[in-house]
């Protein structure tokens, strides 16, 4: 549920409630106040009978004596009153109903005898007239000493129901009190809880903005509910996050890069006394040896020359594989004229691998350590093969040697280097490491699983390049 | 505190309030109860036949009888009897009674007519207003009441008599008191009694005084007589109270010899004859007076004739039966 939602439901849902129970408080004290006035009403009823019923005497008397309109109008007036009272009288009945059926047939027989003397008096029939009078005085008085009596019986039926009403009063004074202090509480405890429920997730948030900001990039926003505009926000926020620490990776391995070449250029720098005058030399060195028929010398010569080339070019731009062959066969040219007989060395290539783009200087490093740690200690038998062929998606690059092998300490420190280090070189190698050369290829590749290395102690190391299959040119360093 | 609490309180608190809700809204309905039983609508239409009943005295065992016959009566023909009567005897009271009943308008008034002269007119008048008026236990001859129910009180002064004759003998002075000389009543009793006692020569009444239905003036007239005429050896009374004026009276003078017969079973009077003071009384039956006047009445309101005088009987209790009928 999200948070308009929320608001949207529950503030209706609490003022709903709230007005409710006002509702039924207002109404309980006006049902309080209709039964204080039930009662009253009864007995002011009766009240009201008895004195219309002296007025309806007295303005009988004064007629009779003046015999005029004004009081006949009255009376008429007060007659009507009174039978409108007497018809009152029947919808609500006291304890004993034929009391009350006495009383209101007392009313009839009083109106009856009012309009029958009014009757003989039309008609001018006077006989009567002080009989009926006295009559009617005495219904009259019956009228009120009933009405006294009834008011007497009502109160006393009241007593018991007007005591039990205050009980009952206070009873909902103490559930009306209650109601108002638990609704309150219940009212704080919600808004808590609303505010809680929207407050908290933000200061979450907040908190882990706080640490992003102070550079810590390890952190999560937690999310409570992933609707809500909270969880949203939090949901993004971990988005960037992950967005900022993926870019931060990228660069460093941008500097890394930049690290490794800058080392590979020095190492060039370091050995490039005077390139050219180095090339000349060995180029008249080779000629010289040519015109004087030793061609085993010149051919070494042209060797050295094209290693020197090879190894000065632009070295951040990658090459193809057919040139790193090449290279490397000129190495070991020169090599196997330093060894003579001591080493063989086999070569399977397939051809159909040749254009596959790969770093400059990566086979001949590896190959000079398989000469420098592998072999260069064996008196003779010493072979060194270098085989390349494809296998699915990979090119397969294999550099192996049957010399004295590495013990699985040194294997593992070599598998796993995690960051590149400078070893001091030693006498006869152009100076690469081998970490040198994996990390260069991983980060070419941008693949982990490039190297394997096997090798027994004693009986030689193979070390395998799993490159992935790139068609011409696609990447660049 | 966690949200898990805080949502817990909110439950818990929301319990709270429905039941104090719920009790609050209880009370309230409790109050409205509490009205409704005053205002209980009896509906009016088709009321039952509505009587009254218009006794001597409000709190007379007697009379409580005769109201309990009649209200018997009013539950099996389905009508109401309204009892109602003056605190202490009172013609005047009595009277004004009648004409409240009058001017009431009720379907039927049944009341014992204390004084014939004052009651007869204001009979006539009701009649006249079609309210039928059926006299109990004292009688106004010369009115248009529809009828009499009551005991034949010749028939019973012929008992006492008969009674005084069994229960004595040797030849004995008489002297007789008797409730009132106005009343019909009274008067009868004491020509049935002289019917019987004249006609045996063992005895002769030698005076008759009244009691004016009062304990008091019983004792009183009793003793006057006894001083008198003091060779009287048996004394007869004709109203409730006048045998238990007379035993004060003899305790008074010493006069065990005295023989008391009386009428009517006011507790002392069955006391009295457990003790042996009294030697016999006269019972009416008021339950059957206030049963049967019920009865005529409905009986004339459905327009079935019913008789101008209907007499209900009269027993005598003395020593030997006054154990049954001991106040039913």
């Amino acid at each position: 549920m999200n948070i308009r939602t929320k608001l949207f439901i529950f503030i209706p849902l609490l003022v709903i409630l709230l007005n409710t129970i006002a509702f039924f408080i207002f109404d309980s004290g006006k049902k309080v106040q209709k039964s204080y006035d039930f009662m009253i009403q009864r007995i002011y009823l009766y009240k009201q009978i008895s004195n219309e019923t002296q007025e309806n005497l007295r303005y009988l008397s004064s007629y009779l004596i003046h015999q005029d309109e004004k009081n006949l109008n009255l009376l008429i007036k007060h007659k009507t009153n009174l039978q409108s009272l007497q018809s009152k009288l029947s919808i609500n009945s006291a304890s004993n109903p034929l009391v009350i059926d006495n009383y209101k047939n007392m009313i009839l027989t009083f109106i009856q005898l009012e309009e029958a003397i009014l009757t003989n008096l039309k008609e001018k029939k006077f006989a009567d007239q002080a009989d009926q009078f006295k009559e009617i005085e005495r219904v009259a008085s019956f009228i009120q000493e009933d009405s006294q009596q009834l008011v007497d019986v009502e109160l006393s039926e009241y007593q018991p129901v007007y005591k039990s009403m205050l009980a009952i009063n206070e009873n909902m004074n103490k559930w009306g009190g209650s109601l108002f202090i638990v609704t309150t509480a219940l009212s704080i405890v919600f808004a808590i809880w609303l505010s809680r429920s929207i407050v908290i997730p933000i200061q979450q948030l907040v908190q882990t903005a706080k640490q992003v900001s102070s550079g810590n990039l390890n952190t999560n926003a937690p999310i409570n509910d992933a609707n809500d505009e909270v969880g949203v926000l939090g949901k993004a926020f971990n988005q960037m996050i992950e967005n900022l620490q993926k870019l931060i990776s990228k660069n460093m391995e941008m500097l890394e890069k930049e690290k490794l070449m800058r080392e590979l250029e020095l190492k060039a720098l370091q050995s490039q006394i005077n390139p050219h005058f180095l090339f000349n030399t060995l180029n008249v060195i080779s000629k010289l040896a040519y015109i004087e028929g030793a061609e085993k010398t010149s051919e070494l010569t042209i060797s050295t020359s094209n290693l020197l080339r090879y190894n000065l070019r632009k070295l951040n731009e990658p090459v193809m594989l057919r040139e790193e062959i090449e290279n490397a066969k000129e190495y070991f040219a020169i090599q196997k004229a330093r060894f003579r007989d001591r080493i063989s060395f086999q070569m399977d290539i397939d051809n159909d691998c040749l254009d596959q783009p790969i770093p400059a200087l990566t086979i001949q490093p590896l190959l000079e350590n398989a000469f420098v740690h592998g072999i260069e200690s064996m008196e003779s038998g010493a072979v060194i093969e270098l085989n390349v062929k494809e296998k699915g998606e990979r090119v397969l690059v294999e550099i192996s040697d049957n010399g004295i092998g590495m013990d699985e300490k040194i294997l593992k420190t070599i598998l796993e280097s995690p960051s590149f280090s400078i070893k001091k070189p030693t006498g006869h190698s152009t100076g690469l490491g081998m970490e040198n050369v994996f990390r260069r290829l991983r980060l070419f590749y941008q693949v982990h699983d490039i190297v394997d290395i096997k090798s027994e102690l004693g009986r030689g190391t193979t070390i395998l390049l799993s490159l992935p299959r790139v068609k011409g040119d696609a990447i660049h360093v | 505190m966690s949200n898990k609490r805080w949502t817990l309180t909110l439950i818990c608190l929301f319990i709270l309030f429905l039941y104090v809700f719920i009790q609050f809204i209880w009370t309230t309905r409790q109050m409205e109860g509490a009205v409704e039983s005053l205002d209980k609508r009896v509906s009016l239409n088709e009321e039952p036949l509505h009587f009254i009943l218009i006794a001597q005295e409000f709190d007379n065992p007697y009379w409580r009888k005769i109201e309990k016959g009649a209200k018997d009566a009013a539950k099996e023909f389905q009508v109401e009897v309204e009892y109602v009567a003056p605190l202490r005897t009172s013609v005047e009271e009595q009277m004004k009674l009648l004409e409240k009943a009058i001017a009431s308008k009720v379907d039927g008034i049944i009341v014992q007519s204390l004084d014939e002269e004052t009651f007869t007119p204001i009979i006539n008048k009701a009649m006249s207003k079609n309210i039928p008026i059926i006299t109990i236990d004292t009688d106004a001859k010369g009115s248009k009441r529809l009828s009499y129910v009551g005991t034949d009180n010749f028939a019973a002064g012929q008992l006492l008599g008969k009674t005084v004759v069994d229960m004595t003998s040797g030849e004995h002075k008489i002297g007789v008191i008797i409730g009132s000389e106005s009343s019909d009543n009274q008067q009868e009793r004491l020509d049935g009694f002289l019917s019987v006692i004249q006609q045996d020569p063992r005895f002769e009444v030698v005076n008759v005084e009244v009691s004016n239905i009062s304990r008091i003036q019983a004792s009183i007239q009793a003793e006057i007589m006894l001083r008198k005429f003091p060779d009287i050896s048996i004394m007869v009374g004709t109203s409730a109270l006048d045998a238990i004026g007379m035993t004060v009276a003899v305790k008074n003078l010493q006069r065990s010899d005295v023989q008391i017969f009386g009428f009517d079973d006011v507790e002392e009077t069955i006391t009295a004859i457990k003790k042996g003071e009294i030697s016999a009384t006269i019972i009416q039956r008021p339950y059957e007076m206030g049963y049967v006047a019920v009865q005529l009445m409905v009986k004339h309101l459905k327009g079935q004739p019913i008789p101008n005088v209907y007499f209900t009987s009269s027993k005598k209790i003395d020593a030997s039966n006054v154990q049954m009928e001991v106040t039913p």
